[in-house]
């Protein structure tokens, strides 16, 4: 007896050992560059530390019937976009940018659990509006912005009637969940310069996170939420046994400068305030007890090139180093780098530090 | 008589016999008459008034000229002289040798020679040749020759000329086995009796010829690759794409029972091991109403029977695995074989792979056959095989996201006894009973992939049969009735996230898109249960013969039956298909060219895990297709085999997925085409065949979508194979040359950030609508065999790709919004060299 996943499971590592023995030694740049426009990081919640990033709901007796009530009116939405410009950059001064966020509701997004429908994906100039997408529901604009959780209840409710109706189940046969039922819904963000031109693809770029939707039914209790990791500080030095300083991040307000010289390498120590790692007990069937969660995080830069894309808790640390194959360009003054760090269940919290590069 | 005269190379001069002649012709055969009921190896001398010079004629007749007195008169201190011939390497006796003795004077040394220790002795012959041949068993007996030195000879149609000069002392007896080389090629020549069903496309070759493809690694399932009407696997794997059908809709047989897994990990190796394969029958499609349950094109490997002259043995080295084979007789009526093949590829793969990802395969495979005749109208044979290949994939990243931790175990083992019994030369019965047990374990631990857990343990029983009744009612008529029953009993523990089904399924069919998984968000689902499938088709084939055997008709029936339990009955329902066949075939020339026409109507039930509840839909009908072939074959030659066909496939009822119900029986497809053979079977040393195909198959998931590549599609296909004993050293030569249309991909127009993986999420053009760029590759073998007197040892130098093409195999993307991209090519020039020893 076998599975799809299995075999997508095979198929993934096959192809990944063909390439492995066979060599894909390419010129494809590397993830971490950010020369142009570039969404970071999505998070779900408010920018407080260690704000909850589900929405949760619950199926209750109503007037009319079963009712499905949100435990919250609103959800913050907040976006982390790189737009570097400046002395040696292609866009000399900033540019103002446009935020659109969308909620995709096509089929396989609601009945396939973590897949982006595609016709979500229709995003190149040739397609048509998105505004005009019936896969695509236009949720209101902004770096920031509150979604009024009331513009979820038709598509979750819709999702649970045909769940629960037996429409999915092929069979005719409904397996009536005995847990909260968890969906993923896909949360789209198109960020663009104001003015731009549509035709160019440094102009413009689109987001994806899902949004954690958890119902309970009559009978049933939700889950302690998941909150935002907290990113701490990150510590910078010369070498890797060396006494390292910490780097002062950007701030809504202000975005004070770190001198570092041009050319020289910078050992990086990242991490996340305590809190950051929560236990939870997966609510599926595997049968699985309490877990620690996993945090990740993801570095980005303007020049330069970091040893690793992606780090975890248990190896936070990574090797910037500036003078090979993406050095800053002699006019550029400065340099930008990001951290992002992610928890397994869709949180996240992001940093941006400015480098001022000195001769 | 004027036949025996024609070759003894005297020319037209003998054409008339003397009387002289025909009267020691008719005393001769009055005296084989007479010795009839004595040894056939007792020395008889030749009359020195013919002798005839030696020669290396392959059926050089008995020399004239017979003492017509009978023999001499025994030598009052004779010494006995007998002894053995044998085939060098071997060491099978050889029968029908003609041993001469000459007495033999020895010369002195040639004093203006140079020195030299392997020279002959010089001498002449002093005496009357006598001459013997050898039994069955290869002996042979002189009982009246003098003590002395004698010249022997060794002639026959299966050795080389063999010369040894041999001293018979005084009251002494003398006995000696000789070892004398294989005159011909060791390359197997099968000879198949006439089928009594006759199929309208089948390639049937020896394994001896495929093992000897460059390139396929002595695989001779692999081999099939090679033929016509098969796509080129991506990465040189284990793929079969027979007429454009999805891999999973040709089946393999060994002996009529299916192979749940045709390859071990990556394809490198088939899991039945080749020297228990004795022939392979590849048919593309329309095949008989016998098999079934496949909308592709079907394999049927031969085992062999083990031998039962004497023990053997074979053990194979290369860089990938080693295996060892034992045979012969327990009793005069019982003979064993039994192999066991063992992969080292783990132990030099890190040697190659240096990166985070490191894999750690290991496979194993045996075979025991086993057969019986406790009559001579019964024959009773057993095989069991199996396979088992585990994978350890481990990637130690600091992102615990792409952390690896995954064991993963395959075990198969099928037992077949077949009983065979012949009422008659015209009737025939068939009973094979199988069974097997089928163990696929699957966990990442802990660890996981990227944190989330995939558990997997299935457990299959199957249980078989497959009976067959041959009657010849005339010699026009011949009927074939037959059950083919399969039964399994699937008991499975599954944990995985519910990712959606992306790769179409069985059919081969799918979106092309990605899916863009946010995977470590998901929860687990566990599905549990046991899942009974009992496939049961009794079928009739007739084949009426017209027009002295110039034209032949085939009707064929096939009725298939599907009952499939699941859920402790919660699903459970038959499904029926009725599956009728022909095959129409006439020689317009006798021998030299054949027009053949068939049609056959096939289905197939989706794989378990398609019709499984929580990640398929039990409620899917089986996929259904109907073959048409059209074509020619003609032998111009004993040995060269010319075909062409023209086929055309309609597949209707498709098994893709379905963003609701997972998956649905609406995609739709087709496939046309044409293939061409050039085969030149061995002559004087040489071998290989030229396959051509051209065809396009295309695939659409609803009626209602338009039409487009499938994703295997390779519009042409060009294969050339030689395989060339060379005149010096023994060496044998082979080369593949291949060109292929390069394999299509869906191409990326653009990327979504997926800020939760902090990756891409490809937004993806026309559904395979661009393509690689071609393939094409020389691979060149050498192999060389030494033969000692009871072994032989073989050498051989594969070399893969030897102009080191960079044949693209996959397209990847990457950078900002996936607009960089890159191609991965496939093997570079690589040797593979491998050793063998038989004894």
């Amino acid at each position: 007896m076998t599975t799809t996943t299995r075999w997508q499971r095979w198929a993934k590592v096959c192809t990944l050992l063909c390439a492995v023995l066979t060599g894909c030694d390419n010129d494809i740049d590397s993830d971490t560059l950010v020369r142009e426009l570039r969404v970071l990081s999505l998070r779900i919640g408010s920018t407080d530390k260690f704000s909850v990033a589900d929405a949760q709901a619950e199926v209750k007796p109503g007037p009319g019937g079963l009712d499905l009530v949100f435990t919250s009116d609103r959800i913050d939405l907040n976006a982390t976009v790189a737009a570097p410009t400046g002395p040696g950059r292609r866009i000399a001064s900033p540019r103002p940018l446009v935020y659109e966020w969308f909620l995709c509701v096509g089929p396989a997004s609601l009945f396939s659990p973590g897949t982006l429908d595609p016709q979500c994906r229709k995003w190149l100039p040739s397609d048509p509006d998105p505004m005009k997408n019936t896969a695509l529901r236009y949720l209101g604009s902004g770096q920031t912005f509150s979604l009024p959780t009331a513009a979820l209840k038709d598509v979750v409710g819709g999702v649970l009637q045909l769940l629960l109706g037996g429409g999915s189940s092929g069979g005719g046969t409904v397996k009536i969940p005995e847990k909260p039922i968890s969906l993923l819904l896909p949360l789209i963000m198109r960020v663009r310069v104001d003015g731009g031109d549509p035709s160019d693809i440094r102009d413009r770029e689109v987001g994806v996170t899902y949004l954690r939707t958890w119902v309970a039914l009559p009978g049933m209790t939700l889950p302690s939420p998941n909150s935002n990791p907290a990113i701490g500080d990150l510590m910078a030095g010369a070498d890797k046994d060396g006494m390292k300083t910490a780097l002062v991040p950007c701030t809504a307000m202000s975005c004070p400068r770190n001198k570092v010289k041009r050319g020289a390498d910078l050992f990086l120590v990242g991490g996340s305030l305590p809190g950051s790692v929560e236990k939870y007990t997966p609510q599926d069937d595997s049968g699985r007890g309490e877990i620690t969660e996993t945090l990740r995080y993801a570095w980005f830069s303007t020049d330069g090139e970091f040893d690793r894309e992606r780090t975890g808790d248990t190896q936070p640390d990574n090797f910037w180093n500036s003078d090979t194959k993406r050095p800053a360009p002699a006019e550029a003054t400065s340099a930008t780098l990001w951290f992002v760090g992610q928890d397994e269940r869709g949180g996240a919290d992001a940093r941006s530090y400015e480098l001022e590069l000195t001769n | 008589m004027q036949q025996m005269l024609k070759h003894d190379g005297l020319g037209p001069r003998r054409k008339r016999m003397s009387f002289r002649e025909v009267l020691w012709i008719g005393l001769l055969l009055s005296c084989r008459i007479a010795w009839a009921d004595e040894p056939t190896t007792v020395a008889q001398p030749v009359a020195p008034a013919v002798t005839q010079p030696a020669t290396e004629v392959a059926e050089e007749p008995p020399p004239l000229g017979y003492n017509p007195d009978g023999g001499r008169a025994k030598p009052k201190d004779a010494v006995p002289f007998s002894g053995v011939v044998r085939e060098k390497g071997s060491r099978d006796p050889v029968a029908g040798i003609r041993v001469t003795a000459t007495p033999w004077r020895e010369l002195p040394p040639d004093p203006n020679a140079k020195p030299n220790k392997k020279a002959k002795p010089r001498g002449e012959a002093v005496g009357e040749p006598y001459e013997v041949t050898t039994d069955a068993e290869g002996n042979f007996s002189f009982e009246e020759l003098a003590p002395g030195m004698y010249q022997v000879l060794l002639r026959g149609g299966q050795i080389q000329r063999t010369e040894s000069i041999e001293t018979l002392a005084t009251g002494k007896k003398t006995t000696i086995t000789y070892y004398a080389p294989k005159r011909q090629s060791q390359f197997e020549v099968v000879v198949r009796a006439e089928p009594l069903k006759k199929e309208v496309s089948e390639q049937v070759l020896s394994v001896e010829e495929l093992k000897r493809i460059p390139g396929t690694q002595n695989d001779a399932i692999k081999a099939v690759q090679n033929l016509p009407g098969v796509a080129r696997a991506p990465f040189g794997g284990g793929l079969l794409v027979v007429w454009g059908s999805a891999p999973a809709d040709t089946r393999v047989y060994a002996d009529g029972v299916q192979l749940p897994r045709i390859f071990h990990f990556a394809g490198f190796r088939s899991t039945i091991n080749s020297e228990f394969v004795e022939e392979l029958s590849f048919k593309p499609g329309a095949y008989g109403a016998d098999f079934g349950r496949g909308l592709g094109g079907m394999i049927d490997v031969t085992t062999r029977s083990p031998k039962s002259d004497r023990i053997h043995g074979s053990v194979t080295l290369d860089l990938i695995d080693g295996s060892l084979t034992l045979e012969g007789p327990v009793t005069k009526n019982l003979y064993l074989a039994g192999g066991v093949r063992v992969s080292w590829i783990s132990v030099f793969l890190p040697l190659f792979n240096r990166s985070q990802f490191q894999v750690s395969p290991f496979y194993w495979d045996y075979q025991l056959s086993m057969r019986y005749r406790p009559t001579k109208a019964d024959d009773i044979d057993v095989f069991i095989f199996g396979s088992t290949d585990n994978l350890e994939a481990r990637v130690s990243d600091p992102d615990p996201a792409i952390n690896i931790s995954l064991d993963s175990r395959q075990y198969f083992s099928r037992a077949r006894i077949r009983w065979t019994h012949r009422f008659s030369s015209a009737t025939q019965l068939v009973v094979m009973p199988s069974i097997g047990g089928d163990v696929t374990r699957f966990d990442t631990g802990d660890g996981g992939i990227g944190t989330v857990q995939f558990k997997l343990e299935g457990l299959t029983l199957g249980y078989n049969l497959r009976t067959e009744l041959r009657h010849r009612f005339a010699p026009w008529m011949n009927i074939v009735g037959g059950i083919d029953f399969e039964g399994s009993r699937s008991s499975f523990d599954i944990i995985v996230p519910p990712v959606p089904p992306g790769g179409g399924g069985s059919s081969g069919e799918t979106n092309g898109q990605t899916s863009g998984s946010a995977i470590t968000q998901l929860g687990s689902v566990r599905d549990q249960s046991v899942l009974h499938i009992i496939r049961t088709a009794p079928y009739a084939i007739a084949r009426f013969d017209f027009l002295d055997r110039r034209l032949t008709v085939s009707p064929q029936i096939r009725l298939e039956s599907d009952y499939i339990r699941s859920y402790d009955g919660e699903v459970s329902r038959t499904v029926f298909s009725p599956e009728p066949r022909l095959v129409i075939s006439g020689q317009i020339v006798p021998k030299y060219f054949l027009l053949k026409f068939g049609v056959g109507s096939y289905s197939q039930l989706g794989q378990p895990q398609e019709l499984n509840r929580a990640f398929g839909n039990p409620n899917l009908d089986p996929q259904r297709g109907t073959t048409y072939v059209a074509g020619f074959e003609s032998e111009p030659t004993s040995t060269l085999f010319v075909q062409g066909q023209f086929f055309y496939k309609d597949l209707r009822s498709l098994i893709v997925a379905d963003p609701v119900l997972k998956y649905t029986n609406s995609g739709l497809g087709r496939v046309i085409g044409g293939d061409f053979l050039l085969r030149q079977k061995l002559w004087h040393g040489l071998f290989g065949w030229l396959a051509y195909t051209i065809s396009q198959s295309e695939r659409r998931s609803s009626p209602q979508d338009p039409w487009r590549l499938f994703r295997y599609d390779q519009t042409h296909i060009l294969t050339a194979v030689a395989s060339y004993k060379l005149p010096w050293w023994g060496i044998e030569v082979g080369v593949r040359f291949r060109y292929v249309t390069g394999g299509l991909y869906t191409p990326t127009v653009g990327a979504i950030r997926d800020t939760l993986q902090q990756n891409w999420i490809s937004v993806q053009g026309g559904v395979y609508s661009d393509r690689l760029p071609d393939f094409h590759q020389l691979d060149l073998r050498f192999d060389k065999t030494w033969v000692f007197n009871r072994w032989k040892l073989g050498l051989y130098l594969d070399i893969q790709n030897l102009y080191n093409r960079q044949n693209a195999e996959q397209i990847t993307y990457g950078g900002r919004q996936d607009f960089q991209s890159s191609l991965v090519t496939g093997i570079p020039f690589f040797p593979n060299v491998g050793l063998r020893a038989d004894f």
